[in-house]
């Protein structure tokens, strides 16, 4: 990850520790995956799609079924599943370009 | 340093080290596997390179299509395969599991490839980079075809071509398969490999995916993340607005699905509007070939097998196989676009609480042109318990078959009201899909129970689709309907016209009544040639040949008359008259009873039944020159008319409901592998035919005896 060139350094804050699913997102928020609650073989799905620990993700679209960029692709998701991906807020982000 | 474990695939990919590795093709032949992303492009790139030359068929022992071709590199020939699209080596549908197998060479009768060749998404480098890490380390010659340069150039993205292909360790050709664009290259390249095949050397940041802990997932998206990163620059932002502008309106719950039904009707009525025109030339193509035979096969019972049975029993099936192809063409068309992957997704919700995913409605769609082709495309659905749901119902959606039928009976119900008529058809459409929405929700609560997997579907940005390749994909789908389908509907057209013909009437078998009639009309045509000759005679030339023609008419009435009297006494009539009691309190009588008996098992073949055993053209003082004619006029032995409108809708309904399609039900248990399933089709449409008409019928009668509706 590129350190934001801004004057504020980001204070390590709960903020960043705080994890939900990617449903809360706000919309166009990027944010990290955590954790995926979901059986093996649907985990298995959205990882070779991109969705896994680590990985950036943002909401592009709220409702039912969702959509998410990830990895310069978007996706649509059920909500039911949507609910399961955790992610914590993403609170670097590069100047201008957002790194999904 | 010693490999970690966690280097090696995750369990569901393991390497087929029980199973003989397929060396050598049947004849000694290379082999070169074309892989990649699902939207890679993977198919248009298969298509250009091979053309119409390329053949499908089914891996062994799975119902997994692929596509062949032989193929020349310049200094050999062999083998491109098409494998199954697939995001990642540990696979979970049926498709990607035969796919990496093939990869691997583990599928019997494909050997394992000389070359594998990735095609990747230029545009979606970091995704499809993770499909080629796996591939790259299976240590087979290995080519990447970084395909779609064309949206490359259009958006300004740069990609280091020199320092890709030393991150990856293999060559790296840039192509467009929909501009054709780097198709000598990528030959070229396929070409050199096959003379010297080359192993990827895999750079150690590829080999030390293993060593991070947690989810190798992530250590190879890690990896891929790193070779973008020095080989390109980042996406511009500005890249896919339009698509995201388009999907605001395609992906929005309300305006999606009506965009969506929009689509829909579009479609439909371009099929129905220009297949009329290529129905047109067939129908006459058969009924001239059927003239062509009758003047060289004496007449008899092989020229009635040959007209009757069948051509006939083809042609009435070949008739539709231009909107079959049309909607080939429409759905391969936007399916390239990107636009189905929108369908699905607004669809989606509406379906789940039918316990159908969002992916059962194309199969759904295609329904409406023909069960048969729709129940092969149901192939996209991933799920067993979901697929066979939809397997189950797409014969209730009203395919072409029934639509002249649907236009005899309207026809009875409503003459000339041709708003009225628009109406009926319509509510028959809507009938065939909300009862198998209903039965898709049964079936879901009860044989297949199970919760329907989520919907996770890519949408990719929208593109241009390539004419050439729907037009091979189309023809290519043609091939196999009319392998498929038209192998069985030859030996049901025969076996049906056995049925209608067998056993022979003999002049003996008449009744005294029959004898009658028909020595009447024989008396009376051999009367009106008398008169005729004695008017020619007497110089009234005119009215010589008014009386002759009207002498043909009688001989042609007798005629008729005959073939009605020889149906009835066939097995087909003999089974119509059997089944007349259970149809009875659906207001139909032995005619009607007979022509479901013969449309059983192909559902238009009532129009022309009905048309013999009414005996148009029959008519003692009256001539009926039409069906509609006789239908309408037709009683019962107390005289009371059989269609009216309660009994005409009844037949309506039973027609939406029934199942009366054996190239379905054989379709059926291709797919599934087992009978119980074409039996339950069977089963529960016959029943829900019955019962619904039967309902029907008693309702529409209070409601007439009341006074009600005459619609």
């Amino acid at each position: 990850m590129i350190a934001s060139s801004s004057q504020f350094e980001p204070e390590p804050s709960e903020e960043s520790h705080r994890e939900f699913s990617v449903m809360e997102l706000a919309p166009m928020q990027v944010g990290i995956v955590t954790d995926l609650f979901a059986p093996d073989d649907i985990a298995g799905r959205l990882k070779s799609l991109g969705l896994c620990s680590g990985r950036r993700v943002q909401l592009v679209k709220a409702g039912d079924p969702i959509i998410v960029r990830v990895l310069g692709s978007r996706l649509g998701i059920s909500a039911r599943l949507a609910r399961s991906i955790q992610v914590r807020p993403d609170t670097c982000v590069e100047e201008g370009v957002a790194r999904t | 340093m010693p490999i970690p474990p966690s280097f090696f695939p995750a369990p569901n990919s393991r390497e087929c080290q029980d199973r003989r590795r397929f060396k050598t093709g049947a004849v000694g032949g290379l082999t070169i596997a074309l892989i990649g992303n699902p939207n890679a492009g993977k198919t248009t790139l298969f298509n250009v390179l091979t053309g119409l030359r390329a053949k499908t068929s089914n891996f062994p022992g799975t119902t997994v299509e692929h596509r062949q071709s032989h193929f020349s590199t310049g200094r050999h020939r062999a083998l491109l395969i098409d494998l199954p699209g697939l995001y990642s080596l540990d696979a979970v549908t049926p498709e990607e599991k035969v796919a990496r197998d093939a990869l691997k060479g583990c599928v019997e009768g494909i050997p394992e490839p000389d070359c594998i060749v990735v095609v990747v998404d230029a545009t979606n480098l970091e995704r499809n980079l993770f499909l080629v890490g796996q591939i790259l380390e299976l240590k087979r010659p290995v080519i990447v075809a970084l395909n779609m340069m064309d949206s490359v150039q259009r958006e300004g993205i740069r990609i280091d071509l020199p320092m890709l292909e030393e991150q990856l360790g293999c060559p790296v050709i840039p192509v467009s398969a929909k501009a054709e664009v780097g198709m000598d290259e990528l030959v070229g390249c396929m070409d050199r490999m096959l003379s010297e095949p080359r192993v990827p050397a895999v750079s150690s940041s590829l080999m030390a995916c293993g060593a991070c802990e947690g989810c190798q997932y992530a250590a190879r998206y890690n990896w891929a993340e790193q070779v973008v990163d020095r080989c390109g620059t980042r996406v511009k932002q500005a890249r896919g607005r339009t698509t995201e502008a388009i999907d605001h309106i395609l992906t929005h719950p309300v305006v999606g699905v009506v965009a969506f039904l929009m689509v829909m009707l579009l479609t439909f009525v371009l099929i129905f509007w220009i297949a009329q025109y290529p129905m047109g030339w067939i129908d006459l193509i058969f009924a001239h070939s059927g003239a062509l035979i009758r003047r060289v096969v004496p007449p008899g019972l092989f020229q009635s097998l040959l007209v009757d049975g069948i051509l006939g029993g083809v042609g009435g099936m070949l008739v539709f196989l231009p909107q079959i192809c049309i909607l080939f063409f429409v759905l391969s068309l936007l399916e390239d676009t990107g636009y189905l992957a929108r369908a699905a997704f607004v669809m989606d919700r509406l379906m789940h609480r039918v316990g159908l995913p969002g992916k059962a409605f194309v199969p759904l769609l295609s329904a409406h042109a023909c069960a048969v082709p729709a129940i092969l495309a149901t192939r996209v659905i991933e799920d067993r318990r979901d697929r066979l749901a939809t397997i189950m119902i797409a014969p209730l959606m009203s395919c072409s078959a029934r639509v002249p039928v649907y236009a005899m009976v309207i026809a009875l119900l409503v003459p000339r009201n041709p708003l009225k008529a628009a109406g009926l058809f319509a509510a028959a459409y809507v009938i065939g899909i909300s009862v198998g929405l209903l039965m898709a929700l049964v079936f879901k609560k009860t044989l297949l129970k199970g919760e329907t997997k989520p919907l996770v579907i890519e949408l990719p940005s929208y593109r241009m689709p390539s004419l050439r390749s729907a037009w091979i994909m189309t023809l290519d789908r043609a091939l196999v309907f009319l392998s498929k389908a038209g192998t069985v509907i030859l030996v049901i057209s025969v076996v049906l016209w056995a049925m209608a013909t067998f056993p022979r009437m003999e002049r003996g078998d008449l009744s005294g009544a029959d004898h009658a009639h028909l020595d009447g009309l024989r008396m009376e045509a051999s009367r009106l040639r008398v008169e005729a000759s004695g008017m020619e005679v007497a110089g009234r030339a005119l009215e010589a040949e008014v009386a002759r023609r009207e002498a043909d008419a009688v001989d042609g009435d007798a005629a008729v008359f005959m073939q009605r009297r020889s149906l009835e006494f066939s097995w087909a009539g003999r089974m119509g008259r059997l089944i007349e009691p259970v149809m009875r309190p659906l207001g139909f009588d032995w005619k009607i009873s007979i022509g479901i008996v013969s449309s059983f098992a192909a559902r238009e073949v009532i129009v022309s039944t009905l048309s013999v055993l009414y005996g148009v053209g029959d008519g003692g003082g009256e001539s009926k020159d039409s069906l509609y004619d006789a239908l309408r006029t037709s009683t019962w032995e107390d005289g009371s008319p059989v269609f009216t409108w309660p009994a005409s809708l009844s037949l309506l309904v039973f027609y939406i409901l029934a199942m009366q399609c054996l190239p379905t039900l054989v379709v059926t248990l291709r797919e599934t592998g087992a009978w119980r399933w074409p039996l339950i089709q069977f089963g529960y449409m016959s029943l829900l035919a019955y019962i619904a008409a039967w309902i029907t019928y008693r309702v529409a009668m209070l409601v007439a005896a009341n006074g009600g509706i005459p619609i």
